[in-house]
């Protein structure tokens, strides 16, 4: 058997034991766990340090988490304008009116508004504000103020949401209002 | 040792170039829309990739080599290789530049993915290692352009190691039971709605979807499916085998045809003589057994099996 062969077989072999390794430090436990689960943490640390590198350069992250908790609670981007001292929605997540929608329905857009919709990531919400009230202004001549809130809701049993017909977005999360 | 002797001939087996053409192609339509998608649709790349200091909302904070490489991130550096990816992906599709075209588009859309902060997902991750499986296996040995400069026709005898199509496997596994492995959180368990609840949640869907709730009992039974296939995907590979012994499928996409394809070169019909020469405990018995056709042998074999005539034998 050609040396080429060995060098082959060995080169596949190291691929596969490092995406298995990847993988199988990607799969999360609690991040308190003593005893055995513990040391696999740490190993499983020390392993993502160990390759950040690689998978940073050759696209080999095994980071598989994903829908890993689902959980209740939900919030959508509400976008008003204000004409005359009235407000009127121009953009609502998932229902009418559409403004922009073209845009804020790319699923890269989603992503993001995944962050909006948080309370941790301040410093996008602060981005985002000035950027899209700019356009609405542009797209509104006549409005006076643009207000962007964050409204959320609690996903109840299904029995519950069948009686209601449609979920309730009443919880208030945050709001920024812009002036011309 | 014979353990090492087996894992190099499953390692080193080689088969026809089909599999990885049509991944290759498949992979590379796919990051055309992905690419298109980023550079047509409006307000996309600028602003979610280009820098606060440009009006955009990216904060690299550990931008890609590449990225650096061209003097920083930029707007018009995001530009610069969003229209990199785009061009190479459909150079990938059309199969022009092999392996190099295939690192390069990797490389190319890591350094887009590294610009704004957690806006991917494990489509990313998947084509990813989808990319890196076409820079280590040979995805432009049939329906390519290289293959058309190369022997004049679209497709080609020429074989290719089949480890890339083995990992490809692995690596649909390895996702599979880690994401079933992870889902350990709220919604996975009694009472099961984590698809309920997902088909409701605004960052999952486009529409209003409230009249899921009349199926309840039905996406909670989902719930249970949707978990244990992802676990217990493990059993595809399993059953995947990637020994052309044991798989007919992969055993006439090996042995070339002698009636539709044209004669092997002679290098080729030497290895194809080496491996489909049956080893001595599974050789058939002699009532079974048939010649391998015309084209498998070699000139010198047949001279040796021509029986003797009166005028050469003098």
């Amino acid at each position: 058997m050609p040396l080429r062969d060995h060098l082959i077989a060995t080169a596949v072999l190291g691929y596969a034991a490092m995406i298995i390794l990847l993988a199988a430090a990607g799969v999360p436990l609690d991040k308190d766990a003593t005893g055995l689960k513990g040391e696999w943490n740490d190993f499983r640390f020390s392993l993502r340090d160990t390759f950040r590198p690689a998978q940073r350069t050759l696209g080999i992250s095994q980071r598989w988490k994903m829908f890993r908790k689902v959980s209740r609670n939900t919030g959508r981007i509400e976008i008003a304008v204000q004409i005359d001292g009235r407000w009127e929605d121009i953009f609502v997540e998932r229902q009418e009116p559409d403004w922009r929608r073209g845009t804020f329905e790319h699923h890269r857009w989603r992503e993001f508004a995944n962050h909006l919709r948080g309370e941790k990531k301040r410093d996008q919400w602060k981005l985002y504000v000035p950027w899209a009230s700019e356009r609405a202004f542009a797209d509104h001549p006549e409005a006076t103020a643009v207000r962007f809130r964050v409204m959320g809701a609690r996903i109840p049993k299904p029995e519950t949401l069948a009686d209601r017909g449609a979920l309730r977005f009443d919880a208030f999360r945050k709001e920024t209002i812009v002036e011309r | 040792m014979r353990a090492w002797t087996r894992w190099v001939e499953l390692a080193t087996r080689k088969e026809q170039g089909t599999s990885m053409a049509l991944f290759r192609i498949a992979l590379g339509l796919t990051l055309v829309v992905w690419t298109g998608t980023l550079l047509w649709s409006g307000d996309v790349l600028d602003p979610l990739y280009t820098p606060v200091s440009e009006g955009g909302f990216a904060r690299a904070r550990n931008p890609h080599p590449i990225i650096q490489w061209l003097g920083g991130h930029t707007r018009a550096n995001t530009f610069l290789v969003a229209w990199a990816a785009s061009i190479l992906s459909v150079a990938l599709t059309l199969g022009i530049g092999g392996r190099v075209t295939a690192f390069l588009l990797l490389q190319s859309l890591l350094a887009i993915h590294s610009l704004p902060h957690d806006i991917g997902g494990g489509y990313d991750r998947l084509l990813g290692n989808g990319l890196n499986l076409l820079v280590l296996g040979n995805g432009t040995a049939r329906y390519s352009v290289d293959c058309r400069i190369r022997t004049g026709a679209w497709t080609s005898d020429r074989l290719i190691y089949a480890f890339a199509r083995d990992l490809m496997v692995l690596q649909l596994v390895l996702m599979y039971t880690a994401t079933g492995l992870a889902k350990q959180g709220v919604g996975w368990h009694s009472p099961f709605y984590a698809l309920y609840r997902a088909m409701l949640k605004v960052p999952y869907v486009r529409g209003e979807f409230a009249w899921v709730a009349h199926l309840g009992p039905l996406l909670a039974l989902s719930t249970v499916i949707a978990l244990w296939w992802e676990i217990t995907f493990g059993v595809v590979g399993a059953w995947y085998r990637p020994s052309r012994r044991r798989s007919p499928l992969s055993r006439r996409r090996s042995r070339p045809s002698s009636r539709k394809r044209s004669r092997p070169s002679r290098r080729t019909s030497r290895r194809w003589r080496r491996r489909s020469r049956p080893s001595r405990r599974s050789r058939p018995s002699p009532r079974t057994s048939r010649s391998p056709p015309r084209s498998w042998t070699s000139p010198s074999s047949r001279r040796r099996r021509r029986p003797r005539t009166p005028s050469s034998s003098g």
